[in-house]
């Protein structure tokens, strides 16, 4: 089809109609879009633009961020394999979710700009409103020699732009820090976390960075350690609607569930720690009276439909979700989903006993009509589509390569990682 | 009101032809709406100006088809891109806002994977950069005009002749 002449009246019309097109398309065609004219330029720089687009790119195509990890063995001198090493680099990758719900078995193939490593970093902190913050660290010897000590940093970066920060909010502390990532709802300001817990203590070390201020500073530790904190390194805190979330169990001592069976525990001793990143404050939120049992295995908190919300699995039999339908309001815990395991048509062996402790589900998206439910398993380490109207179950099989060529890198999907994520012009400044 | 005793109202598009539609697919047409909430006495006939008869005709089909919930059936393929817009200006006029989403995103999905320049033709722009500047933005987003499916511009195609 060729452009129409450009005597039709395309000149006449308002410019706010130029902007609900552009506000629609892909930040792709808007990057190439903004070598049309000065005018063009400017309007697609613009804060409010950015924001307009942010706004629909949230309801037009929501996705979601996949870590992929990448393990190559490389072969050593030695026959005995003394000298063998493993080279590991994580990307991360933005998909569609209506295209995932489309069609969930395909083959995603790790771009180089994914790669982590290149990039000098290890992880994710977490994203918001299109931005992903990464943070990096080694080993950074200081006088002291009684503790081992990492130099840390974090890197602001956005994948649809491809637009990355340099080293920033660098810090040199005790191993073992854990980061997070949001922002301020009522200025917009993005901030990282770290965390990290001093057993002896039995205390945590908080610290907040502002992406404005370009500054770390304390804050009051964590009035109830979340579990898990002491534990592999890795912690989720939930990030919404400006707040931080974790779950955590009120106890003497950092609790850990796989190291320690929850026959101890009693419901009560659950509560949510949530932190304001506006006032960087703390608040607690009470679980669910429904809540009546301690689950055999994790329980998790997270984001479905635009809601907060809470999951366990109830006597080896189902697994159920809750939403907090206001946030905050502890009277609107509304029980969302009840899936008995048998509708899920899973076939895991559960006569030995011990599967119970170790079988979690995640649910990570809900489509649009909010009809199929995106579940993980950690069993089968994949994910099941769940469409809880017609009780339809479809497995889902999504292949990672990081070349078109098979180079022996042992490739893997961290599903249980995979959160939301929306594609913007955020800029990383 | 219009015809209290109907629930048809009488549209006159531009091309003189006089539509009775329901007034449940008047009231989706805020323009429209605002007339008849503002007249003192009955309206026989609500001209709409810039709206022509083949206007109203896919507005009818597409009311249609929300109705029984089937409004992503509707489509506007076979509008070339002049057609396009003056529908689109005549939804925007009329003030119907799932519609005018609904034309919106045609529009961006056709420039979506376009050059440039197709995009200046389209719209009528001319380009205001001089070589410098425009050589400099296009090299900070070179990638962006990368990719299997991306038109390439015309300069490029030229230059790989």
């Amino acid at each position: 089809m060729s452009p129409p002449s450009a005597s039709s009246s395309w000149a006449l019309v308002p410019e706010h109609l130029f902007t609900e097109f552009l506000s629609l398309l892909p930040v792709k065609s808007l990057l190439r879009f903004k070598c049309v004219s000065n005018s063009w330029n400017t309007l697609i720089s613009d804060p409010n633009f950015v924001k307009l687009h942010l706004k629909k790119s949230k309801s037009h195509n929501p996705q979601f961020t996949l870590i992929t990890q990448h393990i190559k063995d490389i072969k050593g001198e030695s026959p005995y394999g003394s000298d063998d090493e493993s080279e590991v680099d994580h990307s991360i990758i933005p998909y569609s979710i209506h295209s995932f719900l489309d069609n969930p078995s395909f083959t995603l193939f790790a771009d180089h700009h994914y790669l982590l490593n290149e990039k000098d970093c290890s992880f994710v902190a977490g994203s918001c409103n299109g931005l992903i913050c990464l943070y990096g660290f080694r080993f950074s010897p200081t006088y002291t020699i009684h503790h081992q000590t990492h130099e840390y940093w974090l890197r602001l970066w956005n994948p649809a732009t491809r637009a990355i920060s340099e080293k920033i909010g660098c810090f040199i502390d005790y191993r073992d820090f854990c980061f997070n990532f949001g922002c301020d709802n009522s200025t917009g300001t993005f901030k990282a976390v770290a965390s990290r817990y001093i057993p002896d203590k039995l205390t945590s070390d908080v610290r907040v960075f502002s992406f404005d201020e370009n500054v770390w500073r304390n804050i009051q530790s964590f009035p109830v350690v979340p579990f898990n904190l002491s534990g592999s390194g890795e912690h989720e805190a939930v990030f919404f609607n400006g707040t931080l979330n974790w779950l955590a169990v009120r106890n003497d001592i950092p609790y850990t569930w796989y190291r320690h069976h929850p026959e101890n525990l009693t419901v009560e001793q659950f509560v949510i720690v949530s932190l304001n990143l506006g006032t960087e404050i703390y608040n607690m939120y009470t679980l669910p009276q429904g809540f009546d049992e301690v689950p055999p295995a994790e329980p998790t908190v997270g984001v479905l439909g635009d809601c907060f919300c809470f999951s366990y699995s109830y006597k080896e039999t189902d697994f159920i979700i809750w939403q907090m339908k206001k946030f905050g309001i502890q009277e609107s815990w509304t029980q969302f989903l009840k899936i008995s395991y048998h509708d899920l048509q899973l076939n895991y062996d559960f006569s030995n006993g011990t599967l119970k402790y170790y079988l979690y589900f995640l649910p990570l998206f809900l489509s649009k009509d909010g009809d199929t439910l995106i579940l993980y398993s950690s069993q089968e380490l994949k994910v099941i589509l769940y469409n809880w109207r017609d009780h339809r179950v479809e497995r889902t099989e999504v292949e990672v390569r990081k070349t078109i060529i098979d180079d022996e890198t042992y490739n893997h999907s961290c599903w249980q990682n995979a959160n939301g994520f929306v594609e913007s012009l955020t800029s990383i400044c | 009101m219009a015809s209290s005793s109907s629930n048809l109202i009488s549209l006159k598009t531009s091309d003189g032809t006089v539509f009775k539609v329901e007034r449940a697919l008047a009231k989706t047409m805020k323009t429209v709406q605002a007339i008849i909430e503002e007249a003192d006495a009955n309206i026989y006939m609500i001209p709409i100006h810039n709206v022509f008869s083949h206007h109203m005709d896919m507005i009818i089909d597409y009311y249609k088809l929300s109705v029984a919930g089937k409004s992503k059936e509707f489509s506007v393929e076979k509008l070339d891109n002049d057609e396009l817009k003056d529908f689109l200006l005549a939804v925007h006029y009329l003030n119907m806002e799932d519609l005018f989403e609904v034309l919106t995103q045609a529009v961006a999905d056709r420039l979506e994977k376009k050059s440039v320049g197709y995009v200046r033709k389209y719209f009528g722009i001319e380009n205001d950069f001089t070589p410098e500047e425009y050589a400099a933005i296009r090299k900070k987003n070179d990638w962006a005009f990368k990719g299997d499916d991306i038109e390439p511009e015309e300069d490029e195609e030229k230059q790989e002749e």
